[in-house]
């Protein structure tokens, strides 16, 4: 199809055409040929190459910016992983059976614990070497001292537990907790901590104390709750944190408060699982830091995405770690203490009543139980006449039968 | 562009590799979508007018086209079935945020990128630089149908044919939607005359 540009209209309805090299190459040079002979014409392609020339060096060389370039990596990454898990762990079956895991794990260890109830305890995770108790009775002041766990007989020492059932005699024998408490001088991690059970006549009085020897020793309430009431006696159980340094003091200062029920103590050294936790997370840090340098040198988008995965489990554990250190801090430097108080009310002996009173009383009684009679009877009557309406007839019936069949063997005879 | 995939060697590899992708090879993937990733990124911020959408797309329309890797017949190129995920993802995204402000002018003007050009001196760079501005701005506010028509025309220099087969539209149509989107650009920048050293009629 011959085109011709006869008009200055036609050239620029084609002018769009033209500039994006979409027509023959006849019409081409017909255009330009236009172009040469109208000045305006001529103008007006100049000004739509300059144009043209503009937008298409508008994103000339854009460079995807490193984010995007990480993020669909990622993305289609992570999709391919998904598919090539077989279908059953997938999702929410995955969630599922974790769930379900962490039921039979809980079942489980909650068996182990209800068995292990009579060892009196259990630590967090690598903490179940149980290292050992003493047993204190009142009456004979011996005690025996065994290891529970087969796993850490040697630990013994490290931690003790002391129980009484009465107040008095047994202070002496907190001595090996008193060391561990010295050697934390020497920069030792140990973890103290008490249980008290006292009772009291004077609840008001005491607890008032309580609070004063608790503002006194630096130490503050963690818990502090209140049950039961003045006439049947209050129980108040407590978790008091007493700085470390305090807490020999503090539990002499409590112990005369009121009668001593229950004491328990327990030192547990961290010291070696604080250094390893310490000495880990140091190579940790420096790990980071070289990855950190190594960002900066990173050639490709691969390289940049594994350092960065890397560094953020680095940095996940890290912060696992140093919170567990800090756990560790906070429990060393304030000694946890758990205190029941509970108020011994005496009970009130009844007084015998006057003879008028106790007549009134019986004769009081003896009107309920007429009422409640009544009531029974009115009940039972109730119940009992729909039935009667059949058994009466029957009964009638029965009757006359009887009496008709009497008095024709008397005719008889 | 949509040439990248002219010779025959190249297209070879493009099959192996879409094969080894479709069998979930995350490599092979990256290594097939690597050639598109800065067209596909460039339209995604043209259409959409910033970069956090812009990346959105990108990502969006990766993971698009993996999962349809099994749909691609090769009816058309590979490229063109590319920018058709792409530009779809972003009309998509286009009419999600329908309700908000189509594009704000900040995140247009922050946008701004570039090419660093030593020669220039400081007064030219920055009179370009209000020219990229300026016509950005003017892309941004032109209507869907014809900034979608535009950009694959004027910035990533497709045919007509090509556009069409994008935006699955005939050709015809495609032609007055990029010669109107001209007029309009036009209109808009004839207001920058200051800017563009020849002067409007």
């Amino acid at each position: 199809m011959k085109q011709t540009i006869d008009s200055c209209e036609k050239f620029l309805s084609r002018l769009d055409a033209y500039i994006d090299c979409e027509m023959p190459l006849e019409e081409k040079e017909a255009m330009e040929a236009h172009a040469q002979a109208c000045p305006a014409c001529r103008e007006e392609l100049a000004k739509a190459r300059d144009f043209a020339g503009m937008m298409a060096e508008l994103d000339g060389e854009l460079p995807v910016p490193l984010p995007a370039q990480v993020a669909w990596r990622k993305a289609v990454r992570a999709e391919c992983a998904e598919a090539k898990k077989p279908v059953w762990a997938r999702g929410n079956v995955t969630r599922i059976a974790s769930l379900a895991a962490v039921f039979v794990v809980l079942l489980l260890g909650g068996s182990r614990l209800l068995s292990d109830m009579d060892m009196g305890y259990v630590g967090d995770e690598d903490a179940y070497l149980y290292t050992g108790r003493s047993y204190v009775n009142e009456k004979t002041t011996e005690y025996a001292s065994y290891s529970t766990s087969a796993s850490a007989p040697t630990e013994a020492g490290k931690g003790s537990l002391l129980m009484s059932d009465g107040a008095a005699g047994d202070v002496s024998l907190l001595t090996g907790v008193k060391t561990a408490g010295a050697q934390q001088n020497e920069g030792l991690k140990i973890i103290r901590s008490a249980e008290r059970e006292i009772k009291t006549t004077q609840y008001d009085a005491d607890y008032l104390n309580l609070t004063d020897l608790v503002s006194e020793h630096d130490a503050y309430f963690e818990e502090n709750s209140v049950t039961g009431d003045a006439k049947y006696g209050r129980t108040a159980n407590m978790v008091i944190r007493v700085p470390a340094a305090q807490l020999d003091s503090f539990l002499t200062a409590i112990d005369v408060l009121g009668e001593v029920t229950y004491r328990y103590e327990r030192a547990e050294d961290v010291s070696e699982r604080y250094s390893e936790t310490e000495a880990r997370l140091s190579v940790l840090r420096s790990q980071l830091a070289r990855l950190e340098e190594m960002v900066a040198s990173a050639e490709s988008v691969e390289e940049l995405i594994l350092i960065e995965e890397r560094s953020s489990e680095i940095i996940t554990e890290i912060e696992v770690l140093e919170g567990r250190l800090r756990g560790w801090d906070s429990q060393v430097n304030y000694s946890r203490v758990s205190l029941t108080m509970w108020e011994k009310v005496e009970a009130v002996e009844p007084q015998p009543e006057a003879l008028g009173a106790r007549m009134r009383e019986a004769f009081v009684d003896s009107v309920d139980w007429l009422k409640v009679f009544g009531e029974e009877f009115m009940i039972l009557l109730s119940a009992m006449v729909p039935r009667l309406l059949v058994w009466i007839p029957a009964i009638v019936v029965l009757v006359v039968l009887v009496r008709v069949i009497v008095r024709t063997a008397r005719k008889r005879r | 562009m949509i040439k990248g995939s002219d010779t025959v060697q190249k297209t070879m590899d493009e099959r192996e590799l879409v094969r080894l992708a479709m069998r979930g090879d995350a490599d092979a993937f990256e290594q097939l979508m690597e050639q598109h990733e800065g067209r596909m990124y460039a339209v995604a911020l043209r259409m959409c007018g910033n970069r956090e959408d812009a990346q959105d797309c990108l990502q969006e329309s990766m993971l698009r086209v993996y999962r349809a890797l099994n749909s691609f017949k090769g009816q058309s190129s590979f490229a063109t079935w590319v920018y058709r995920i792409t530009m779809n993802t972003c009309l998509d995204e286009l009419r999600r945020r329908k309700t908000r402000q189509a594009s704000s002018l900040d995140a247009m003007l922050d946008m701004g990128w570039s090419p660093t050009d030593e020669t220039d001196t400081p007064e030219h760079h920055s009179l370009r630089q209000e020219q990229r501005r300026a016509i950005e701005r003017a892309i941004a506010d032109l209507p869907e149908d014809m900034r979608a028509a535009i950009v694959l025309r004027d910035i990533q220099g497709c045919s007509y044919e090509e556009i069409a087969d994008v935006l699955s539209a005939n050709v015809g149509t495609i032609k007055s939607r990029i010669s109107r989107g001209r007029e309009r650009l036009r209109n808009a920048l004839s207001v920058h005359a200051e800017l563009f050293n020849r002067q409007p009629v």
